[in-house]
């Protein structure tokens, strides 16, 4: 093969090559043609940089005038036609049941504010466990599964426990930006957005975001002291976290409901929540099946904070543990509280009845939630969306160069469809709101990243865990949450990247299309057990 | 398409996310005027009078339609104010390093580099920056460049490769010179 035209070299790194198989191929045995990629690929990354450079920012205050401007100047006014409300089917139906549990987050300070410019107003909420009693059997919810959460499947005389949070909309400043207004569902386990998405555009390639982004909704950095207007924050942590991360926490009230599937109260019922394997509180249900929690800090998910978009408000993270006698005991995961507390999520526990036999009665029932279905996609779109912003500041400003380097080696090869070396590819481990390495793809699409995590706050021992995300235009992005880094070991990831024709940006597409990693890191009936334990140690002292 | 980045679904989205076209006309505004001061008020201008005359949209690409406006408004503008761009992004971000909290090394090093970078700019000439701003940042394919220039597809992919050969000679220059300094 001939040496390469400029042309055939800019066709390449614009993603519009004919034959990039032969083009790498020779670039393989050319060094010429190889210098030349190089150098447009330079030449490519520093017209982003100088274009990015300097454009001013635009505050969610000017944006929502804007909208609320053309809306009042468009010549019909006929938006009706075009809303349109997005449902999510969270969770396949409730099993037959046993025992109602309902657990209430009441009265939610909204404390962190949002570069989206809602207010951080209280907010309301509520979550409701039910665990209904059947004498017929129940099988595993589908998040369970999903999640890769051990939920014991049921045999005769098991039981299921539905936990659903309820939280009305934050509805203070009538934006319609950004405020998923959602609906409590009446019945069934649905999820709707009154604000649903428009219908299909005509306008097929959209703009990739390069300003640089406000990032009043990002991470803070490290020794960054937390805005007075933001969330509190917390050194009680009983674990470990990364240097000068600054862990922000959500405050509320919390109520917890315990009933039976016919509706009676459960009374003398433990309920702990546990945040960060540290126990924040523990009641007992009174005679009208009642917990009620006050002032409990709820962790911002240590590998989500700070690194949605607006298009997803700050996550606090929950574990509820709940025990008594003749129960199984339950250890629930990941109580999602968003901070603007516009969400309703309704999930699913299920709760096995002591039969008798000791060893299943001490058996910990796991669950959890988050990990599954259209909510899932739309949190892993909704970090894909943060983390392109993150990165491209980040590259901007020269930080990634600053960034220390970690203990564990992740050797990534990012790979097309048909196996072809994706290259330019931005490769980037965040976690606690930091990206703690960055790299991008070569020419045969590797690339070495030594990163470090946080611990994971699921559990109680101290594997680090940290999120992925691949991001190149063309492509749907690719992340992983809670991936495991292992301090001193290699670990060889490899990527395969779905090309979407009409996608150039990460911004522009459905929150069904972010391609998930495998690896995650799994919760074992070990932890759960664990949590329990801390669950009860904290009760009896 | 939905509107990612807000869930809105408001009508003026059924063209694409307002967000994105956002940025992409402030984008074209800011370094069309190179006024810090007017963009916002501009951008304005530009999308209010784009969904004002909608029923003028004869589909397409949107945001080439966008672009165009945006083009046409800006240059209106500079006329009516008579306005010369003696500014150089050089000075245009000769400020912005003043209340950084970087260390003094820090900021000379981020001055020095966004400076080249501008520098880079600045030589290219008004058409070649805006299509490689089209081109390289927004993913205008060369028809669309086409429709908001007014040029045939086939002059556009001629003028994007002259303006990145421009680009690179820049860029070789630069290295040249580091590498004098350093040898």
């Amino acid at each position: 093969m001939k040496h390469l035209t400029w042309d055939e070299v800019w066709a390449y790194v614009d993603g519009e090559c004919d034959d990039a198989a032969l083009l790498l191929e020779h670039l393989q045995s050319c060094d010429t043609c190889k210098d030349m990629l190089a150098q447009a690929e330079r030449t490519n990354e520093a017209l982003k940089m100088a274009f990015a450079y300097a454009v001013p920012k635009t505050s969610e205050t000017q944006f929502t005038d804007l909208l609320a401007k053309i809306k009042d100047s468009m010549p019909q006014n006929n938006s009706s036609r075009f809303r349109r409300s997005r449902k999510w089917v969270w969770m396949s139906g409730a099993a037959a049941s046993a025992a109602v549990l309902a657990l209430a987050v009441l009265n939610w300070p909204a404390w962190h504010h949002f570069a989206n410019g809602h207010s951080s107003t209280g907010v309301a909420s509520s979550i409701a466990m039910v665990n209904k009693s059947s004498a017929g059997s129940t099988s595993s919810t589908s998040a369970d599964q999903s999640s890769g959460m051990q939920s014991s499947s049921s045999d005769s005389g098991s039981s299921a426990a539905t936990l659903a949070t309820a939280a009305s909309p934050a509805s203070s400043t009538g934006s319609t930006l950004n405020a998923m207004q959602i609906q409590p569902s009446k019945q069934g386990m649905t999820q709707s957005a009154q604000n649903g998405a428009g219908p299909a555009s005509v306008d097929q390639t959209p703009p990739q975001q390069t300003v640089p982004p406000d990032h009043n909704q990002q991470a803070l950095a490290p020794n960054q002291k937390v805005p007075a207007d933001s969330t509190t924050t917390t050194s009680s942590s009983s674990m470990p976290m990364a240097a000068g991360m600054i862990t922000p926490m959500l405050q509320g009230d919390v109520t917890v409901e315990l009933a039976d599937g016919a509706g009676h109260v459960i009374p003398d019922a433990h309920v702990s929540l546990v945040v960060n394997g540290q126990v924040q509180a523990t009641q007992s249900t009174g005679n009208d099946g009642r917990a009620v929690f006050d002032n409990v800090s709820v962790l911002q998910d240590p590998l989500l904070q700070g690194t949605f978009g607006p298009k997803m408000p700050a996550q606090g993270v929950l574990t509820v543990v709940a025990w008594k006698d003749g129960y199984q005991p339950q250890v629930y995961y990941g109580v999602d509280i968003f901070a603007n507390g516009t969400t309703t999520d309704e999930l699913q526990l299920t709760m096995q009845p002591v039969t008798g036999d000791a060893s299943t009665g001490n058996q910990v029932g796991v669950s959890g939630a988050s990990s599954s279905n259209s909510y899932a996609a739309q949190v892993w779109d909704g970090f894909a969306a943060g983390a392109e912003p993150l990165i491209e500041n980040a590259v901007a400003t020269g930080q990634i160069k600053d960034i220390p380097k970690g203990d564990t080696t992740l050797d990534f090869t990012v790979q097309d469809e048909s196996g072809r070396p994706v290259s330019g590819a931005d490769v980037a481990v965040i976690a606690g709101g930091h990206i703690t390495d960055y790299g991008e793809t070569s020419a045969l699409g590797t690339v070495s990243l030594r990163a470090s995590g946080v611990a994971d706050w699921r559990t109680m021992d101290e594997v680090q865990t940290a999120s992925i995300v691949v991001l190149k235009a063309g492509f749907n992005p690719a992340v992983g949450f809670n991936q495991p880094l292992l301090a001193g070991t290699n670990r060889v990831v490899l990527v395969h990247m779905r090309p979407v024709g009409t996608r150039t940006g990460v911004r522009d597409d459905s929150t069904s299309t972010v391609t998930r990693l495998t690896g995650e890191r799994m919760i074992l009936p070990a932890d759960a057990q664990q949590i329990y334990a801390l669950a009860v140690a904290a009760t009896q002292r | 398409m939905q509107c990612p980045d807000t869930g809105c679904g408001e009508a003026i989205c059924s063209y694409g996310c307002l967000r994105q076209h956002e940025v992409l006309v402030k984008n074209l505004v800011y370094h069309i005027t190179r006024n810090r001061n007017e963009v916002d008020d501009l951008v304005q201008e530009v999308l209010v009078k784009a969904y004002q005359s909608l029923s003028s949209f004869r589909g397409g690409s949107f945001r080439a339609y966008l672009a165009q406006i945006a083009r046409n408004q800006c240059y209106d503008w500079l006329r009516r104010k008579n306005a010369k761009r003696a500014i150089t992004y050089v000075e245009l971000v000769s400020d912005m390093w003043a209340s950084s909290d970087a260390g003094p090394e820090d900021q000379y090093i981020q001055k020095e580099q966004a400076s080249e970078l501008m520098q880079m700019l600045d030589e290219l000439g008004d058409p070649d920056r805006e299509i490689l701003l089209l081109r390289h940042i927004h993913q205008f394919d060369y028809e669309e460049i086409g429709a908001v220039l007014g040029m045939n597809p086939g002059a556009v992919r001629t003028r994007v490769s002259r303006a990145r050969q421009k680009m690179q000679e820049f860029m070789e220059r630069r290295e040249r010179r580091e590498t004098s300094h350093m040898g």
